[in-house]
C-alpha cells in the first residue's frame, strides 16, 4: 500500500523564537528582524523534514492563531474578542465578518500587522508544500458574520483563490476544527482546480462534502472511512493524536493501516501541533516519517 | 466581619517587582520565602487599606501560576515543555505519567506564614481536582473521570494537612478554603465529573467553608443545574466582565448579572453567591456608582446575607495601583449600600 504523510497547521515555536517574538511584542526587535528569525525557523523546521516525503504545510510561525492573519489581510474582517478555542485551554481573536472584499494587504510581500507578526502569510517549500487555510465552515463558525454561509463561503474560497494564485502555489490543506453538523455543506467547487487535502474532525455525514476532492483526512471510523473513500482520490485517516504527550506505537498504526481496503492512503494527526511541548512535537513527526516504511 | 456583603478578594494580586523579576530563579530558597513573605505582607496592608473584611492569602505571592505551582508539587507529573495559550503567552501544562502523589505540601507554608502573623480573616484557594485534570495531559490514567477522581484523593489529603494546622492554631473556628475551578463548564458533558471530584476532595473534612470559583464561563447555567450536588457553600464567580458600564439596576442596564434569577430559582441549599463586581481585565476603575447598581441589582434577586462581593478573578493582571483603586471603590459601595441597608 502507498502510504502518504501529512504535517499541518501551526507547529510549536522552539524557545528562541518565543523570546524573539516576546521582545517584538515590548518594540525591542523590529519587525523586520522579527521576519528574519521566523524565516530561519521555518527553514530550519523544512529541513527536518527533508528527506521523508512529509507532506506539509508552512509552519505558521507567524500566525498568532489559525484566522488572524488571514482576517488581517481581508477587507471587510475585523478582529473580534478573544475567544476559547473549541473547549480548550487556547484562544483565538473571533473574526467579525462585515464583508469580502478581496485582499488589502499583499500576502506575499513582507509586511507589518498590527496584533500578528509580519506577512508573508507563507514561505513555501519545494514539492511537498502546501498552503494551509482554515475550511469555510469552521471560519464561519468561529466568528460573527453579517454575511449568509452560501455569500461568506463565495468570498472566501475566491480569496483562497487569489493567494493561491499570487503564490503560484498549486496544493493546499484546508482544516475544519469544528465538527460537522449533519446538514452542513462544503462546496470547494471554486478551488477545484488546486490539490485539496481537507481535514476534518468528528463524525462525517455523507452530505457534508459537495464533489469529490484530493482526499479528506478524518478520524478514524468505519464510516468515516467509507465516506473519505467515497469523497476523495486518496483517502485520509488521522491516526496520531496532538492533544496526547503519549507516544503512538508506529507498529500498532502500521496494523490498522494494513486493514485498510485501499491502495493509497493519507495519514495525519489529529489537530495541530501547538496543542503541544515542542519536544514532543518533534517526537511524533519522528514517528510519523517511520509509518509505512 | 460583618453579616452582611463581605468583601473578599479572589485570589491572586500583582507582585511587586523586587519578587516578580527573580521568582524562578530563586524558588524554593530562603530568598525566595523572604520575598514571598515582604510581598504577602505588603499586599495584606493594601487590602486592609482597601476596606477588604477577607484577605485572602495576601494576594498568592508564594505562587507564581495556579495550575503550575501544585504541579510542581505532585509526583507522578513531567513537564515536558511550555504550551502556547494565546498569541505569545505560554503556560506549563505537564504530562501525568505515573501514579499521582504529593511530592510537598502545596500551601502549608503559605499558611504557616499567616498563622505566624495571627491572621484569621483569610480564604486559601486551592486549584480544585478537575482544572488540574483538564489542564494536564495524562498518558497513565484510564479516562478523564479516574484522572480526576485521583486529583481529587490528593486535594483531600492537602486540605486535611491544611486544615490540621488551621485548627493548631485556631481550634474549633472554620478554615474558608476556595477551590478554583475555572475549567469547570468547558465540557458540558462532564459536570458529572466535577461534581463527583469536587465531593471527593471535600470528603470528611469538617469545620470548613468551602466555595468554589469559577470565571469566564460561557454558560453558568451549567454549574447551576448541579450545585445543589456539589458540598460547597458558596460560588464566587465572575460577572462584571459580562455587565454593561451604564449605571442602572434595570434588566438591561445589567446583562451581565441577570441569570442570577436562574440562580436563585435554583438555590434550594441557600448558597451564597461571591458576586464579581469589578472587571480584571480593563483598567477602567468602576465607579462606586457603577458598583452599588451592580449589587443593589443582585439584592433585588437575593437576600443580602447570600451576597458577598469581590474582584471577578485574581487582580495580578491589573498594576498594584489599579488593583487597589478597584478594591477601594467596592469597598465604599459595599459600605454605603450596607447603610442604606440599615
Amino acid at each position: 500500500m502507498e502510504v502518504e504523510k501529512l504535517v499541518y497547521g501551526i507547529y510549536p515555536k522552539t524557545n528562541e523564537l518565543r523570546l524573539h517574538i516576546g521582545r517584538w511584542e515590548k518594540e525591542k526587535l523590529p519587525d523586520a528582524a522579527l521576519n528574519g528569525e521566523i524565516e530561519s525557523e521555518k527553514r530550519s523546521f523544512y529541513r527536518s523534514l527533508d528527506g521523508n516525503g512529509i507532506e506539509h504545510t508552512d509552519p505558521l510561525f507567524n500566525w498568532y492563531d489559525i484566522l488572524r492573519p488571514l482576517c488581517l489581510i481581508t477587507d471587510g474582517i475585523d478582529l473580534g474578542p478573544l475567544s476559547r478555542f473549541k473547549e480548550t485551554n487556547s484562544f483565538y481573536r473571533m473574526p467579525i465578518i462585515n464583508s469580502i472584499n478581496g485582499m488589502a494587504i499583499d500576502p506575499v510581500d513582507f509586511s507589518p500587522l498590527n496584533e500578528n507578526p509580519p506577512l508573508p502569510l507563507y514561505l513555501p517549500d519545494r514539492e511537498h508544500f502546501n498552503a494551509f487555510f482554515p475550511s469555510p465552515l469552521s471560519f464561519y463558525k468561529m466568528s460573527r458574520s453579517a454575511l449568509n454561509y452560501d455569500k461568506f463561503q463565495a468570498g472566501i474560497e475566491k480569496l483562497y483563490s487569489d493567494i493561491l494564485k499570487q503564490y503560484g502555489i498549486k496544493k493546499a490543506v484546508l482544516y475544519d476544527p469544528i465538527p460537522y453538523e449533519e446538514d452542513d455543506v462544503l462546496d470547494l467547487d471554486k478551488l477545484s482546480e488546486f490539490q485539496i487535502r481537507l481535514v476534518t474532525t468528528g463524525r462525517l455525514y455523507t452530505g457534508n462534502i459537495k464533489g469529490k476532492i484530493h482526499s479528506v483526512i478524518a478520524d478514524y471510523t468505519p464510516e468515516n472511512f467509507r465516506i473519505s473513500r467515497e469523497k476523495s482520490t486518496v483517502p485520509g485517516l488521522k491516526l496520531i493524536d496532538g492533544y496526547s504527550t503519549k507516544m503512538e506505537n508506529v507498529g500498532d498504526i502500521d496494523k490498522t493501516i494494513e486493514t485498510l481496503d485501499t491502495d493509497r492512503v493519507i495519514i495525519s494527526h489529529r489537530e495541530y501541533f501547538d496543542f503541544l511541548p515542542r519536544i514532543i512535537a518533534d517526537r511524533k513527526i519522528e514517528l510519523i516519517s517511520r509509518i509505512g516504511e | 466581619m460583618g453579616k452582611y456583603l463581605i468583601s473578599q478578594e479572589i485570589g491572586s494580586f500583582r507582585k511587586p517587582k523586587y519578587l516578580s523579576t527573580v521568582f524562578h530563579k530563586i524558588y524554593g530558597t530562603d530568598e525566595y520565602y523572604k520575598l514571598s513573605e515582604k510581598a504577602t505582607e505588603e499586599t495584606i496592608d493594601l487590602f486592609r487599606h482597601a476596606g477588604l473584611d477577607n484577605i485572602g492569602v495576601g494576594g498568592e505571592m508564594f505562587r507564581w501560576e495556579m495550575y503550575e505551582h501544585q504541579a510542581n508539587r505532585i509526583n507522578g507529573i513531567e513537564f515536558y515543555g511550555p504550551v502556547r495559550s494565546f498569541d505569545n503567552r505560554y503556560y506549563k501544562k505537564g504530562s501525568i505519567i505515573e501514579d499521582i502523589s504529593i511530592k510537598e505540601s502545596f500551601h502549608s507554608d503559605e499558611l504557616e506564614y499567616l498563622l505566624s502573623k495571627d491572621y484569621s480573616n483569610i480564604k486559601i484557594p486551592v486549584t480544585g481536582p478537575y482544572t488540574m485534570m483538564d489542564w494536564s495531559f495524562n498518558e497513565h490514567y484510564k479516562d478523564r473521570y479516574e484522572t480526576a477522581m485521583a486529583f481529587a484523593d490528593l486535594l483531600n489529603e492537602e486540605m486535611k494537612s491544611l486544615k490540621r494546622l488551621w485548627d493548631s492554631k485556631y481550634p474549633g473556628q472554620k478554615l474558608e478554603i476556595q477551590l478554583d475551578e475555572p475549567a469547570t463548564t468547558t465540557h458540558p458533558d462532564e459536570m458529572q465529573i466535577v461534581v463527583d471530584s469536587l465531593n471527593r476532595s471535600v470528603e470528611g473534612i469538617e469545620g470548613c467553608e468551602f466555595t468554589i470559583h469559577v470565571c469566564y464561563s460561557t454558560d453558568y447555567r451549567l454549574l447551576y443545574d448541579v450545585m445543589n450536588d456539589i458540598k460547597i457553600d458558596g460560588l464566587n464567580l465572575e460577572f462584571a466582565n459580562r455587565d454593561s458600564l451604564e449605571a442602572g439596576t434595570s434588566d438591561s442596564s445589567r446583562p451581565g448579572y441577570e441569570e442570577l434569577k436562574y440562580f436563585q430559582q435554583l438555590n434550594t441549599r441557600k448558597k451564597f453567591i461571591g458576586l464579581g463586581v469589578t472587571d480584571v481585565h480593563i483598567d477602567y476603575v468602576e465607579p462606586v456608582k457603577l458598583i452599588k447598581d451592580r449589587i443593589n441589582y443582585t439584592l433585588n434577586i437575593m437576600p443580602p446575607e447570600l451576597v458577598r462581593v469581590n474582584p471577578d478573578c485574581g487582580l495580578r493582571t491589573r498594576s498594584i495601583e489599579i488593583g487597589y483603586e478597584k478594591l477601594k471603590n467596592m469597598d465604599t459601595a459595599r459600605n454605603e449600600i450596607l447603610e442604606e441597608l440599615e
